[in-house]
Parts: C-alpha cells; sequence; structure tokens
C-alpha cells in the first residue's frame, strides 16, 4: 500500500530524513512512532505530495507519490493536527463542499460521523475548539470510505473524552482500510496499531508486526542474592541495563527464554528470582528512546 | 468542479465582493455625476473621484488577493492540498471568479455609465469589455500571480509593496538620469509589449505553482519577471517603430514629405523666456536642459511635401554630433511639436554647457534622425453653438452650453473608447477661425484603452470666450495615416552661430 524507499530530506541545514525505507502492508494499521523531530510528519506530508523529498522515493496505492492525482486522492483520508480547512465556512457547508469531490462519498456514514462525533453543523470552522476541529477533520476524511487513510498526530492536544469518541469512530472502520498513524499518544495508539515502525533522526530503526514486537521485548528484573554491580559486558540486545540494590533491569529486545536464561547466567552472583513481563507499545518506545539517546551521548 | 469551487469562494468572499462591488459602483456613480463640463462642482466632484478610484483599484486588487488566499498555494497545511481537486480546475476556478467577482462588475457598472451617457449599445458594451480585458491581463493577472506566491494578505500587500518601491526607484533613477528617455515614449508598443509579457509571465507563474508548488523558485521567476517588464520600457526605438510604420494605413501619403534644414530663416531671436516657452508646444515632454546647465540651439527646419490640411507629429527625434574627427560630441533625443505647412519650426538641441564651450566654433556634423507620423483630417464635424446633447455617430456624444455672464462657450465631448485625435475650432460667420487647444498630444495611436485606473470613456473638452448664436463649432477629426522616418543631415554646422540672439 505504502512504500518509502530511502527518503532523504533536508530543510536548510537540518536534516529531517536520511534515507528513510519503510513499507505499509494492505490492510494493516501502520503506527510510525519515533521522538518530537524525528521525522514522521515530514515522511507523511512527502508520501502526500505536499513537499517533495530530496532523494529517494515514495508510492501509495501504486503510484509514485510525486504523481498522486485526485484518482488516488478520492481514496485517501488525511487528518493532520495541522490541517487548515476554511475558517469562513461552516462544517455543513464544507461537507456539502466536499461531497462532489468523491464519487464513493456515502451520505449516510457522513450523518452518523457527525452524530457520534457530536459536530455541530452549523458551527463556522474558525468557532471550533482544537478537539472538535479534529473530529471534524475525520468526519471530513472517512465518509468517502478511503482505502488508506493517514494520519499525523491525530490524538496531540485533545482532552480524554475526545480521544476516546476519535478511536472509537475511528476503529469502526478501521477494518475497511490501510492506516498509518504517527501519533506520540502510544497508549491509545497500542489498541490500533497491527504493525509500528520506530523512526529516529530521519531513519527507520525497525519496523514488524505489533504481535513480533511485543513477543520480542520484555522488561526484565533480575534479583540477585547480594549487591548487583553492572555487568562489564551485557548481550546488545539488551536495553537500558542498569542496577538498584541487588536487582538488575533491563529490556530485552530479542526475548527467548533460553537466551535470557544464558544471559543471566553470566552475571555475578546467585540469581534468586527472574521477573520477564511483557511491554506496553509506550514502554517499549520509551526504552527504545532511552537507549538512542544514551546511545548517542556515547558517541557525542 | 470548477464552478463548484467558485460557488465555495463566493460563499466564503460575499461580504468583500459586494462591498468591492460597491466601491466599483460608487466610482462610476460619481463619475456619471461628474458630468460632461469641467466646472466648478465637476472639480470637486473630480477630487473625491481621484480618491476613491484608486481605492476601488486596491480594494479590487485585494479582493483578488483573497480569491487565491481561499485556497492558499505555498502552505503545506492546506486541506485542498490532500483532496481530489484537480489543480487545473483550481486554477481555471480561481481564475474565474477573479473575472466574475471582481472585474464583471467593473464592465457592468461602466456599461451602464456608457448607457447612462447616451452610447449605443454595442458601444456601451464593447469599451468597457475592452477595457475590462485590458485590465485581466494588466492588473488581475499580475496580482493573481504574485498571490500565488505567499501564505496571508499581509505578505502578499507587503510584497506588491516591495515590488511598487523597487519599480518607483529604478523609474525615478533613470528619469533622473535621462529623463528625455521616458518623455519622449508615447508609443503604445511598449505598452503592449509590455501587457503580453505581464500576462504571459503571470500564466507561466501561475501554472508552475498551481501544477508544480515551487513557491522559491517562482518567487524568483516573478522578481525576473518584474525587472524584465520594467525594461521593456526600454526596448529600442527604431525596432519598434519599423513596427508601428508596418501597421501606417495610407504609407504612400507620407512619400512626399522631406525634411529640410532652412538657414535663410536665421537665427532665432531670444524671446527672454524659458527655453520651453520659446518653442516646445508639444506640451509632451520637457526638455532636460531645463534643470540643467544645458544649452540649446535652434535650428530652421522645414517640412516641404506636408499638404494644407495634414499635421505631422514627431514621435522621436535622435540627435548626433559629431567631431571632424569622427568623434561623437553630443548623442541624444529631442523633440518637436506638431507640424502644419504653415509652420516654420526650430529644432532645439540641448548640450550640456561644457561640451558645448568646448565645441562651438568647431565645425561639426549635425545629424537628426526623426520618427513621424502622419495623420490627416477625416470629415469635418459641425455643430451649431446652441446644439446642446447630441450623439454623433463614429466621434462621441457632445454637448454644448453657455456660461454667463461673459457667454462663454464650453463644448464636452465624451466618447466610449478611444477618442480620434482631433482639433477644435470655433468659426465666425465671416469665416474666421478661433482654435481651442487640440487633442491631438494626447493621441498614442493605440488600438486598445490601456487604462487601468478611470473608465472606458475618453473626455474631451473646449471653451471659448465671446461666443455668439451664429458661431459654428468644427471638430476635425484625425486619422494617423503614416508612420515614417526621415534624415536630416548637416554636414558642417558651428553651434555658436544658432544659438538664440
Amino acid at each position: 500500500m505504502i512504500h518509502a524507499r530511502n527518503l532523504a530530506k533536508s530543510f536548510r541545514r537540518r536534516r529531517a530524513l536520511g534515507g528513510l525505507s519503510f513499507s505499509v502492508p494492505e490492510g494493516s494499521a501502520y503506527a510510525l512512532i519515533g521522538p518530537n523531530g524525528a521525522g514522521k510528519s515530514t515522511t507523511i506530508r512527502i508520501l502526500m505530495n505536499i513537499l517533495e523529498a530530496d532523494s529517494g522515493s515514495a508510492e501509495i496505492l501504486g503510484v509514485d507519490s510525486r504523481r498522486i492525482s485526485p484518482r488516488q486522492l478520492a481514496q485517501i483520508g488525511y487528518v493532520s493536527e495541522y490541517q487548515f480547512f476554511p475558517p469562513g465556512l461552516t462544517v455543513a457547508d464544507y461537507l456539502a463542499y466536499l461531497r462532489p469531490f468523491y464519487p464513493t462519498w456515502d451520505r449516510d456514514l457522513e450523518t452518523s460521523l457527525v452524530r457520534d462525533l457530536h459536530l455541530p453543523l452549523d458551527r463556522f470552522i474558525s468557532e471550533l475548539s482544537h478537539g472538535m476541529r479534529m473530529k471534524a477533520a475525520l468526519a471530513f476524511a472517512l465518509p468517502f470510505r478511503p482505502r488508506l487513510l493517514i494520519l499525523d498526530e491525530p490524538l496531540s492536544g485533545l482532552d480524554a473524552l475526545v480521544r476516546d469518541e476519535f478511536l472509537a469512530r475511528l476503529l469502526e472502520q478501521a477494518g475497511e482500510m490501510t492506516i498509518l498513524v504517527s501519533s506520540h499518544e502510544l497508549t491509545e495508539i497500542e489498541g490500533l496499531a497491527t504493525h509500528v515502525g520506530f523512526i529516529d533522526e530521519g531513519r527507520l530503526l525497525f519496523e514488524e508486526s505489533m504481535s513480533d514486537l511485543a513477543a520480542r521485548f520484555r522488561e526484565v528484573h533480575v534479583t540477585l542474592d547480594r549487591e548487583a554491580s553492572p555487568p562489564g559486558s551485557a548481550p546488545a540486545e539488551w536495553l537500558n541495563l542498569r542496577t538498584m540494590g541487588n536487582v538488575v533491569m533491563f529490556v530485552d529486545s530479542r526475548f527467548s527464554e533460553d537466551r535470557l536464561r544464558s544471559g543471566i547466567a553470566a552475571l555475578p552472583g546467585g540469581v534468586r528470582s527472574v521477573d520477564a513481563r511483557p511491554m506496553s507499545l509506550r514502554s517499549i518506545f520509551t526504552a527504545l528512546a532511552i537507549s538512542t539517546r544514551d546511545a548517542a551521548e556515547r558517541r557525542i | 468542479m470548477l464552478w463548484h469551487i467558485v460557488r465555495k469562494d463566493w460563499k466564503l468572499l460575499r461580504h468583500t465582493i459586494l462591498l468591492v462591488a460597491f466601491c466599483n459602483a460608487l466610482v462610476r456613480i460619481l463619475a456619471l455625476a461628474f458630468g460632461p463640463f469641467d466646472d466648478v462642482r465637476s472639480r470637486a466632484l473630480a477630487t473625491a473621484l481621484s480618491m476613491i478610484d484608486p481605492a476601488a483599484i486596491i480594494a479590487t486588487a485585494v479582493l483578488i488577493v483573497l480569491i487565491v488566499q481561499t485556497d492558499p498555494i505555498p502552505d503545506g497545511s492546506q486541506d485542498w492540498l490532500v483532496r481530489p481537486i484537480r489543480r487545473r480546475d483550481l486554477l481555471l476556478a480561481k481564475a474565474a471568479s477573479v473575472a466574475l467577482f471582481a472585474q464583471a462588475p467593473i464592465f457592468l457598472f461602466e456599461a451602464a455609465e456608457c448607457l447612462a451617457n447616451g452610447f449605443p449599445l454595442g458601444a456601451s458594451i464593447a469599451a468597457p469589455l475592452g477595457r475590462s480585458l485590458y485590465m485581466f491581463f494588466a492588473l488581475d493577472l499580475p496580482v493573481l500571480a504574485l498571490a500565488t506566491l505567499m501564505h496571508g494578505l499581509r505578505r502578499v500587500i507587503g510584497a506588491a509593496f516591495l515590488c511598487f518601491l523597487a519599480y518607483t526607484i529604478i523609474w525615478a533613477t533613470i528619469a533622473q538620469t535621462d529623463p528625455l528617455a521616458i518623455a519622449t515614449r508615447r508609443l503604445w508598443l511598449d505598452t503592449a509589449a509590455q501587457l503580453l509579457w505581464a500576462a504571459a509571465a503571470a500564466a507561466g507563474i501561475l501554472a508552475f505553482q498551481y501544477f508544480r508548488r515551487r513557491t522559491t523558485r517562482a518567487r524568483l521567476a516573478f522578481a525576473a519577471g518584474l525587472l524584465c517588464w520594467m525594461a521593456l520600457e526600454f526596448l529600442p526605438w527604431r525596432p519598434l517603430f519599423a513596427f508601428e510604420e508596418s501597421l501606417s494605413r495610407r504609407p504612400a501619403a507620407a512619400e512626399s514629405i522631406h525634411v529640410a534644414f532652412d538657414p535663410s530663416a536665421g537665427r532665432l531671436p531670444h524671446t527672454g523666456h524659458g527655453r520651453e516657452a520659446v518653442h516646445f508646444n508639444s506640451g509632451g515632454a520637457k526638455n532636460p536642459g531645463g534643470a540643467k546647465r544645458d544649452i540649446g540651439i535652434a535650428l530652421p527646419v522645414r517640412f516641404p511635401g506636408l499638404a494644407d490640411t495634414e499635421l505631422l507629429v514627431p514621435d522621436h527625434i535622435a540627435v548626433r554630433l559629431t567631431s571632424p574627427a569622427g568623434e561623437t560630441v553630443y548623442d541624444g533625443v529631442t523633440t518637436l511639436g506638431i507640424q502644419s505647412a504653415d509652420q516654420r519650426p526650430y529644432e532645439f538641441v540641448w548640450i550640456p554647457e561644457p561640451t558645448y564651450n568646448r565645441v562651438k566654433d568647431q565645425p561639426l556634423r549635425l545629424d537628426l534622425d526623426y520618427s513621424l507620423t502622419l495623420i490627416q483630417p477625416d470629415a469635418e464635424i459641425t455643430l451649431p453653438v446652441a446644439a446642446g446633447d447630441r450623439w454623433i455617430p463614429g466621434f462621441a456624444r457632445c454637448v454644448t452650453r453657455f456660461s454667463a455672464p461673459d457667454n462663454y462657450l464650453d463644448l464636452a465631448c465624451l466618447a466610449p473608447g478611444q477618442l480620434p485625435p482631433a482639433t477644435l475650432f470655433l468659426e465666425k460667420p465671416d469665416g474666421r477661425q478661433i482654435s481651442a487647444h487640440s487633442e491631438i498630444e494626447r493621441s498614442n495611436y493605440a488600438p486598445f484603452l490601456a487604462r487601468v485606473s478611470g473608465d472606458s470613456i475618453t473626455r474631451m473638452s473646449a471653451n471659448w470666450g465671446e461666443a455668439a448664436a451664429g458661431d459654428r463649432i468644427i471638430i476635425r477629426p484625425y486619422t494617423a495615416a503614416a508612420h515614417f522616418t526621415r534624415y536630416l543631415t548637416i554636414p558642417e554646422i558651428r553651434l555658436g552661430e544658432w544659438r538664440p540672439q
């Protein structure tokens, strides 16, 4: 559905993307995650042909993103926290404006979206709060049943109630389409995403399915029979290794029981207990972000 | 989808559109109230009009910017970018919105003004339509192009101000350096070239922005286009006039006309007035010498072959003085008033004082390169002084009135579109003709009305004192029959001998 190959983009001297490659399989809900400034929004803007990459290429719905035409755009829903709608139109006016551009526009779906999202049709877009505007953006992006839905930080700045409404409505239609979502709100999108790509400094660190990711990462606490000291060498897949009293803590990024057991056996001192817990997407993201940052600091 | 986008723009901007239309309507109503005569009441209205008219033009330009800014190009957060809207449709919709919401009201109000002035329906549509088309290409399209380069009205206004400032500075610098280079350019061809360039460059930038969204490059292209547009003011005279010559209606009519140096006329006596007062009756060009330390020499010339009824308009006169050694002592341009067969004009050449002092007693070769236009009279129009208000087919609506207490006769003529060059006379019963000012000076032979401000009506007025009921007004319209060049070479001349005494 989406294939990006070696995308590079700089803004003056600042490099935003440095050879980013990733793929979004059809039918998946792909979460593009990464710290602020990692290049998520730039990537999405290149995919939508809003920005042009300095090098590399991207394919979206089988078409080079630089040649994306109204035919493809009629199948793509796009929601962004930065999206700008005509402020002088009401929600109803703008829905009426958009309808003729989409042959697949579903008036019943539009009505149900407006109802479920509690959108005031007669309110000017300029008068909508941020949360209401994001819900309106969703209502403007879904009624034509897009094959691909692209969400750029859709939950940013939304309160809990609006988030729930937004996600609930999104999940209702999620099965019909491929979704690419960039977000910081990892807890919320965890229930939505089937695949995840982690980018930092404009490069993809990894991408895989959520099930593989969940199976691969474990938060490990090893309790020793004496005061723990940081081991001289530890497996590379152990991230954020630290000690506290008798406990050695780390994130195992390639979890398998056998490998973990052999790794722990190399720790100095007797092992009293091992606790390897599955991690949430947020915890995995945090662990990766810290690890990446530490690695960068070590390089400096 | 084009009209769907236009309808959306109407919905977003309808209040502004109506306000701008009201401004333009007000201008036309004031112009109508202005009436045909240039009297005190009209002057008060003219002052009001002179303030509101530019305001209406600026308001129209702002409206054009707003039409573009409902779907701005450079801003990557605009929703239209991710919608299945054909760029071509969007571009055409913007052009259509400008034509409908900005230009069409101007056209309609002007057509109404023409009809209210008693012009025939055809002329009342044709003249405003011609000017509206001119405005669309000369003003609307360039503003449309500029508006695609920025996001936000304030930025566009800032950019427009910078463009205006750059234009003014460059223009003022050139005018200071060589005023005659500007003053003698009455040719409409450079205006036409600028119009074509502005329309083509604007169309290019619009296409570039709407189809490619390369704002930085488009801005550079706009700046380069603006400089080229200004450079078109200084197209070389020769090829332009050669083109003008090729458009002559009756080129053979000028074949017998020559220019000759006539030393028998003697040296021009000094009148004691300024240099311009001595001779320059053209009204158009001021001599650069007026403000500098230049010395004028006055050369008697004649134009044999010019028929009694014909007039000759010197459009451009290039002057070159060469020393016997082949050194160019002076290279410039000069002017001369409109010539008739009975005139014995003196051709003034202004030389910088140091140069004059250095060469005044030397024998020099003088070359004068004339670009001339022969204008021939059409059928005269005769009006009784008490004609009142009447439409003269093919010419204009003309109104006469007597003003008490001195029995002054006022004549005012209003024409849809261009008014042909004309001279106006009051003919007494005994055949004496008293002339009023000539309208020939304002003629520029342009086949279109190149006017952004004002309207599509050309006005002309004249007055005579002590007119009597039996007098007649004679209007003599002219047609530019031939554009041609003539050379005058004086192989040996001493400047000192031709300085006015």
